[in-house]
């Protein structure tokens, strides 16, 4: 074997080992490593250890890692999930909620609006089930910060309310200094505010999931928050569905005279959001459930 | 012949037989496997099962200063290969009989 396909595959092998969940690796990576140094990383291994790294996020084995760190750790995972479609909703509700109102997406007018009020619906409904399934969890752990007086620990855990209070007083400024009455604010502006939409998303999950993981929630709030992030993501699922039916409604019916359009790009990368999501956020809920079940 | 079976050559239990011969690591286990039982352990099967008899108290980890760590039966392991070894016996008796029965009652 040449120098150069040595380096190929060891570079191979550890791409493979990676896909693997982190206590997984911790224990069995580098025997892996050794494994795949000795036999060689062809197309049937590298597709049997992907399928292997699928069992092992599925299906974590119970000596690897303690389960109420497990459940933490796919609630993380679950809310990352759950706040990448709820920015990818947003962005769509923003974009596309005027055509529903328009009368140039006939004859599919009534389905978009049956697919954009099942979409808030849903919507509504998971952001319901999580903030009240999630909320025994969070006075816990903000009553173990300030026990703690841990003032780090405080500020992360509100980062939610700071992260997204503050984000809508940039939106509002905004929309007052450089915004169009009924036409909103030039593109320019409006891919700015998603990317700040995005950053603050981004900081409103990993605060509390970055205490979530360093302080040892557990008993049954922690169990309570993993099923509500579980049912909050299932439910959201209905909502992309819904919004993902009315994009390609859009597209379908739309008459070319109309003023909003659903291009296939922005179809394809909604879709691709949310599936991604939905693969993450799906494989972390069942890892968290079946870990609540073993539980009780 | 054996990679046919499928179903009868279960990953967990041809690994719990070569370890029934010795401690062996990763590497030494796909190989007995491959010479003795005629099947091909690939990575991910291997450490799926691995993990798996591990958790369930079947095989353990012994200290190793390489990171090519070997595995040994346990004396559940062994109860189990045991009792694996024996239905898998009794389905072989039944069906070398009735094969039998079969091939007389074809001639006839």
């Amino acid at each position: 074997m040449s120098e150069h396909q040595v380096n190929r595959d060891t570079r191979a092998a550890r791409g493979l080992v990676r896909l693997y969940p982190p206590s997984w690796r911790d224990r069995y990576g580098a025997e892996m490593l050794a494994l795949l140094a000795d036999t060689g990383v062809s197309t049937r291994t590298t597709l049997n250890v992907v399928g292997g790294a699928a069992g092992a996020w599925l299906r974590p084995r119970g000596h690897l890692l303690e389960r109420d760190a497990r459940i933490r750790a796919s609630i993380a995972a679950t809310l990352g999930a759950w706040v990448a479609i709820t920015a990818a909703l947003l962005v769509y509700a923003q974009l596309f909620a005027d055509q529903t109102r328009l009368p140039d997406t006939s004859p599919g007018h009534p389905f978009t609006i049956a697919m954009w009020r099942a979409c808030q619906i849903a919507g509504g409904v998971s952001v319901a089930v999580l903030v009240l399934g999630g909320a025994p969890l969070a006075v816990q752990l903000l009553r173990d910060a300030a026990g703690r007086r841990s003032a780090r620990d405080l500020v992360l855990l509100t980062l939610p309310v700071t992260a997204s209070g503050a984000f809508l007083l940039v939106l509002y400024a905004i929309a007052r200094t450089a915004g169009h009455p009924g036409n909103g604010v030039a593109p320019g502006w409006f891919i700015a505010l998603c990317v700040l939409g995005v950053l603050a998303g981004a900081a409103d999950v990993a605060g509390p999931m970055r205490v979530l993981r360093r302080q040892a929630a557990h008993g049954k709030s922690l169990r309570r928050a993993a099923q509500a992030a579980a049912a909050a993501g299932l439910i959201l699922l209905i909502a992309a569905s819904a919004a993902l039916a009315n994009l390609i409604a859009i597209h379908r019916w739309t008459t070319p005279a109309a003023t909003v359009h659903a291009p296939i790009a922005v179809i394809a990368t909604f879709g691709a959001v949310v599936l991604l999501a939905t693969a993450v956020g799906g494989t972390s809920a069942i890892r968290a459930l079946r870990a609540v079940r073993t539980h009780s | 012949v054996t990679e046919d079976l499928g179903r009868w050559a279960d990953p967990p239990l041809l690994v719990l037989a070569s370890l029934a011969a010795g401690e062996k690591h990763g590497y030494a286990i796909t190989q007995d496997v491959e010479q003795t039982m005629g099947v091909r352990l690939s990575a991910g099967t291997l450490y799926g099962v691995i993990a798996r008899l591990e958790e369930r108290g079947y095989i353990r980890a012994l200290p190793s200063d390489d990171r090519r760590r070997p595995y040994q039966i346990t004396a559940a392991g062994a109860a189990e290969l045991r009792e694996q070894a024996k239905r898998m016996r009794s389905v072989a008796d039944l069906a070398a009989k009735r094969i039998r029965h079969h091939a007389r009652a074809a001639t006839a």
